[in-house]
């Protein structure tokens, strides 16, 4: 098959992906809606769930989130193939592996927080679609990048990092919206997974993406010291995801405290979050030994 | 009533400054406050730009830089000079931080470690401890010696060691599991400490040249006292079709020491480095050259190669400087941009000062045309024509290895923590009149999966504790006899 013809099955994908997860959202909010429209009316807890042809809005929502993360991984992966070397080394491909990493992520862990899909769909939609303002193009590597091994595992590490901090993201912003609710009213709300499932999620995500960041910042590192002979030159980048993993090094110690935080932890996890947003975009216009966007 | 006044002798709290300042170090919360007061000023210094060393070696140099970033930064170039966000990285309070967070890791691994150090930091709490509320009660009519021995098994037989203590009204059980999570923990906290220590050291013993830039035909001394020279043997680059976008440059060098060769027609790229004796030399990046032959008046040839041309002049000609002999020769190149007036085609303008001179006012300056020699301060000059140069770093960091085992043994531990969490539970056995009341403390350890565990450590000690056909009420097996 020609590098033309595995491009634009990649691009097929993408849309398909896109599609399949838009519908993902629309089942998935519907759900919550009915849930509580059910709830709300008074009618017994056996109808409380919006129900297709038997299966759950929200079940069927996640059955479109699995086939959307299916359709996502082809697209990637047509893309490696028509390229000839690891699908992530512009803004646009990254963009797309970002929103592959935070569905990932989240199904790999879902089993505590179903309810949570809305909004970690929403969040890989707006990935997405940011993908589509970007050239799309497939660009060849500089002779940097050539280094096919370390650009799988160092960017390979940080699509995993990136989508655990978003999962964290999506837990911590919940989070928030769950303990306002219970300030004001006394009680948490029954449409969201109750705090300390939301506050296990946003853990298991970190764990998994603490140390993959860790093995970022090492590959990195490694990376450089192979290409330049200097292992560390504050590059715009490299500082920026070092601040990040710092700033999620000091969730971590939120967590052994006595008194637990789970406010100052949650917006270390915003914290975090933002940090790797600005990691991402920083692309844009950092410059330094990162400046490849495709843009 | 009668009442009786007790006087109480006034408690004499000493503070002990050392063991305040240990705790303190090693606290959660002091290492939270600084892990995220250390992630601000790195982020701030990726997003601001940030002046160079050289830059900042030279006064008037730095004076004018700030005032670009006025033309972005506005009225906040100021306070942010004032802070010192624009050189981060080196600034005074930048670098106590970080020091602050390797001593602060260093007294964590310390109290890990060392047992009395940890038992200072790890002094029981006084009073109620709300973390060890119980979370169940269980009767058993066994007495607590007999009950005690068979709630070990169980919980050995769950994963967990025991350690069981008798005082005069009960029974203790204390069991762990995981214990080596605290010492992966104390291990990636070394990692880091060790990796700090590895980077300063290697910045103090190790050097790094970032524009070693040798031109096709020359030859150029690495110099720190490592009696190594590099000869650019020819530079080659290739771009992807369109033109714009590099797709390989190779450079072949000849590594000589003391002007012996050591490695012959290497073929230095980027990803692909020469290490000799723990020198390495990095393809970096290339530019344009002008092949020079510079020979004194006496027929010595002072120079022979080329001359890179690193820089650009107030009107964007290419220019490079060089030394040959006792002087300084500044080669400019035509404009690349639009054709030059001043420098035609086909010729380079040469510049020739005494080297080492405070006086910026050349000994004489001509116009050297391609392949035609010309005199001028007792120097004939030839100029060979465009040529490229090989930008190169070189580097020697004795304690970079120390770096990558610091950055492994903190990766290490960071997952053997995460993959293994520490558990500790009590279970407490009390005497009573028809046998025992077990009660199970809550446990400690990582909150996550908390409840599943506590569920396994009651269904252990429950399972422990149920009447077993099999053993005799002391819990020894009952051995059926034959006959």
């Amino acid at each position: 098959m020609s590098s033309e013809t595995l491009a634009r099955l990649s691009l097929y994908g993408y849309f398909a992906a896109g599609a399949t997860l838009a519908a993902g959202l629309l089942l998935a909010w519907a759900g919550l809606v009915g849930k509580e429209l059910a709830r709300t009316s008074s009618q017994t807890t056996r109808m409380s769930t919006l129900r297709i042809s038997g299966w759950s809005a929200i079940g069927v929502a996640s059955g479109l989130g699995w086939l959307g993360l299916l359709t996502l991984t082809a697209s990637i992966t047509a893309r490696g193939l028509a390229a000839g070397r690891p699908p992530y080394a512009n803004q646009y491909e990254f963009a797309i592996a970002f929103a592959w990493g935070i569905l990932a992520i989240y199904l790999l862990l879902r089993r505590t927080c179903t309810t949570l899909l809305p909004a970690v769909l929403t969040l890989v939609l707006g990935m997405l679609l940011y993908a589509g303002t970007l050239p799309s193009e497939i660009t060849p590597p500089v002779p940097a990048l050539q280094n096919r091994l370390i650009l799988a595992l160092h960017v390979g590490c940080a699509v995993i990092a990136y989508g655990a901090n978003g999962v964290a993201f999506v837990a911590a912003c919940l989070f928030l919206i769950q303990l306002a609710i219970r300030r004001r009213t006394g009680e948490t709300s029954r449409r969201l997974p109750n705090l300390s499932a939301l506050d296990d999620l946003g853990y298991q995500a970190v764990m998994l993406g603490f140390p993959t960041l860790g093995a970022v910042l090492l590959l990195g590192s490694w990376w450089s010291w192979v290409a330049w002979g200097s292992y560390w030159s504050w590059d715009p980048k490299q500082s920026a995801t070092l601040a990040t993993w710092l700033l999620y090094g000091a969730y971590l110690h939120t967590r052994t405290l006595r008194k637990r935080q789970g406010l100052l932890s949650a917006l270390l996890l915003i914290a975090g979050f933002g940090s790797t947003l600005l990691t991402y975009l920083g692309n844009l216009f950092f410059g330094g030994l990162h400046s490849y966007s495709g843009l | 009533m009668k009442r009786t006044a007790r006087r109480i002798a006034p408690r004499v709290r000493t503070v002990d400054p050392l063991g305040v300042a240990w705790r303190l170090l090693a606290s959660s919360r002091i290492a939270t406050l600084l892990l995220t007061l250390t992630a601000l000023p790195v982020l701030a210094g990726a997003v601001l730009p940030q002046a160079t060393q050289s830059i900042r070696a030279d006064r008037v140099a730095y004076a004018a830089w700030i005032e670009e970033r006025r033309g972005t930064l506005g009225q906040a170039v100021g306070p942010l000079d004032a802070l010192s966000l624009f050189a981060v990285y080196s600034a005074w309070w930048f670098r106590l931080l970080l020091c602050t967070v390797a001593l602060c890791c260093g007294v964590y691994v310390a109290s890990r470690l060392e047992p009395r150090i940890r038992r200072m930091h790890l002094a029981a709490p006084s009073g109620h401890d709300p973390s060890m509320r119980a979370i169940a009660r269980l009767p058993s009519p066994l007495r607590p010696e007999d009950v005690s021995s068979r709630i070990a098994d169980g919980l050995r037989v769950a994963g967990y060691t025991t350690h069981i203590t008798e005082t005069a009204d009960a029974v203790h059980i204390r069991a762990e599991r995981n214990r080596r999570q605290r010492l992966a923990s104390a291990a990636a906290h070394l990692g880091f400490v060790v990796l700090l220590a590895a980077a300063v050291v290697g910045h103090l013993i190790g050097w790094q040249e970032l524009t070693l830039a040798v031109a096709e035909g020359s030859t150029v001394e690495i110099g720190h006292d490592t009696g190594l020279a590099i000869r650019n043997g020819g530079f080659t680059h290739t771009r992807y079709p369109g033109g714009k976008v590099p797709k390989d440059y190779r450079t072949e060098i000849t590594l000589l020491k003391d002007g012996q060769p050591v490695r012959e027609r290497y073929e230095l790229r980027v990803n692909s480095p020469l290490a000799y004796e723990g020198v390495r030399i990095h393809q970096a990046f290339f530019g344009p050259a002008a092949g020079m032959r510079v020979a004194s008046a006496e027929g010595q040839i002072l120079l022979m190669g080329g001359i890179p041309l690193l820089y650009r002049d107030p009107e964007n000609r290419p220019t490079g400087r060089a030394r040959a002999g006792g002087y300084e020769l500044e080669v400019l190149a035509p404009r690349t941009d639009r054709p030059d007036q001043a420098v035609p085609a086909g010729t380079v303008r040469v510049r020739v000062y005494r080297a080492g001179a405070e006086s910026r006012v050349p000994l004489a300056e001509m116009d050297a045309p391609f392949g035609r020699p010309v005199s001028a301060a007792g120097l004939t000059l030839l100029y060979e024509g465009p040529r490229q140069y090989s930008g190169l770093h070189v580097t020697r960091n004795p304690a970079v290895g120390w770096v990558w085992g610091g950055a492994v043994l903190t990766l290490a531990g960071t997952l053997y923590v995460f993959a293994f969490p520490y558990r500790s539970a009590r279970v407490v056995i009390y005497p009573v009149t028809d046998g025992s009341q077990i009660t199970v403390r809550r446990l400690i350890g990582r909150p996550m999966g908390r409840e599943q565990e506590t569920a396994r450590v009651i269904t252990a000690v429950r399972t422990a504790i149920t009447p077993d056909p099999t053993r005799t009420p002391n819990g020894h097996f009952v051995v059926a006899r034959k006959g």
